[in-house]
């Protein structure tokens, strides 16, 4: 039991805490992708894990820590552009952040999901050992994607 | 008329089934004094874990693998192994979380928020959580060949992530089997636990904040 609610008051720690290109068509398939997620700005930082996946037209995505707990999902249109943020975490649930977010996440899956536009020039991407890493110039916030090996147990741990 | 009695039967098992698994009051103390005494006896204890998280929006699910030793007083080593690698260690004071490419330690002491995990984190391993608190009110259900305790988080913050969690424990040694957050946005943790050995020594190395 102890170790237990020890590990639940964990999740909020690592959330309070602490988002070259990958295969770019990796999300073309209605698998669903996983990466290794990082956000890092100036003096801090947090990590988790992006999972992506292509339904139809759109890519829902969910990132959440390593301990599972969910940060945010969200829905990126790929023909119009256009990306909702759905199930924000509370801490990172305001305006001001969101929008920085949308913008930033919308750069992030264009590239990851290797759509034609060109890279927005506020924007540096580098490819570095399979990892994508994106920096948002004026805001010093960088992030960077490290693809996670397919998950073959998938049918192994049924409940 | 068939379907009618199809209706009654299922009527009557529904009945049947939530008769067995409802507890009168005196049997919830008598199994939460029960899980209380057993963690109140554990000094050391340490597993390999699954854990699946079930996403709502993707339809979808992520497997981790990992390992988890616990020491009294208030030292827990977290440690997914698969499919990626990431280390927690909590040791009474200080939090150290590193990953392939960060690390970080944080002093529970200094800091507001901290300090509140830190009381929450004291609540629970000093048993109050389970039987006084003004963090979680508790439910107690008979499941099938365990005990299933029901944390509904009261404060603030807690509310925001979770909407109840669900901890499972054996019936035979009231040994925690199996975890469930479930949080607000309809996703859900499942974590369960294997090759449990408690009150076996631990190497304390384990515990140490890597300087």
């Amino acid at each position: 039991m102890k170790p237990f609610l020890l590990f639940l008051s964990s999740l909020l720690v690592s959330f309070a805490l602490s988002a070259g290109v990958t295969d770019m068509k990796s999300v073309e398939d209605a698998t669903m992708h996983r990466y290794q997620f990082e956000l890092e700005k100036p003096g801090a930082g947090i990590s988790g894990i992006l999972l992506l996946q292509r339904d139809g037209d759109e890519i829902k995505g969910s990132l959440i820590n390593e301990f599972g707990v969910s940060a945010l999902d969200f829905i990126y249109n790929k023909s119009n552009g256009g990306l909702k943020l759905i199930n924000v975490i509370s801490f990172l649930d305001k305006w001001y952040i969101k929008r920085v977010l949308k913008r930033d996440l919308k750069v992030c899956l264009e590239i990851i999901a290797g759509s034609d536009k060109r890279v927005n020039s506020a924007y540096d991407v580098v490819c570095d050992n399979g990892t994508t890493i994106v920096t948002n110039r004026s805001r010093k916030l960088k992030y960077s994607f490290s693809p996670l090996p397919n998950q073959q147990d998938l049918n192994e741990t049924e409940e | 008329m068939k379907k009618r009695l199809a209706i009654i039967a299922v009527a009557v098992f529904c009945f049947v089934a939530s008769m067995s698994a409802a507890l009168t009051q005196k049997q919830k103390q008598s199994v939460v004094s029960a899980i209380s005494k057993s963690v109140a006896e554990l000094t050391t204890m340490n597993c390999s874990f699954t854990q699946t998280k079930y996403l709502s929006l993707l339809n979808n699910r992520m497997v981790s693998e990992g390992k988890m030793y616990f020491k009294q007083p208030q030292k827990l080593r977290w440690e997914y192994t698969t499919p990626y690698q990431y280390l927690f260690i909590f040791n009474g004071r200080e939090a150290y979380i590193a990953n392939k490419s960060r690390r970080d330690v944080i002093d529970t002491q200094s800091n507001r928020m901290f300090k509140e995990i830190a009381r929450i984190m004291m609540s629970t391993v000093t048993g109050t959580a389970l039987t006084n608190t003004s963090d979680f009110g508790v439910e107690v259900e008979d499941g099938n060949g365990v005990w299933n305790v029901t944390l509904v988080p009261k404060k603030k913050e807690l509310k925001k992530m979770f909407t109840r969690i669900q901890l499972s424990f054996a019936k035979d040694d009231y040994l925690i089997s199996e975890i469930n957050l479930f949080e607000k946005n309809s996703d859900r943790t499942n974590i369960k636990l294997k090759n449990i050995t408690v009150n076996r020594p631990v190497n304390e190395t384990l515990f140490a904040i890597p300087k």
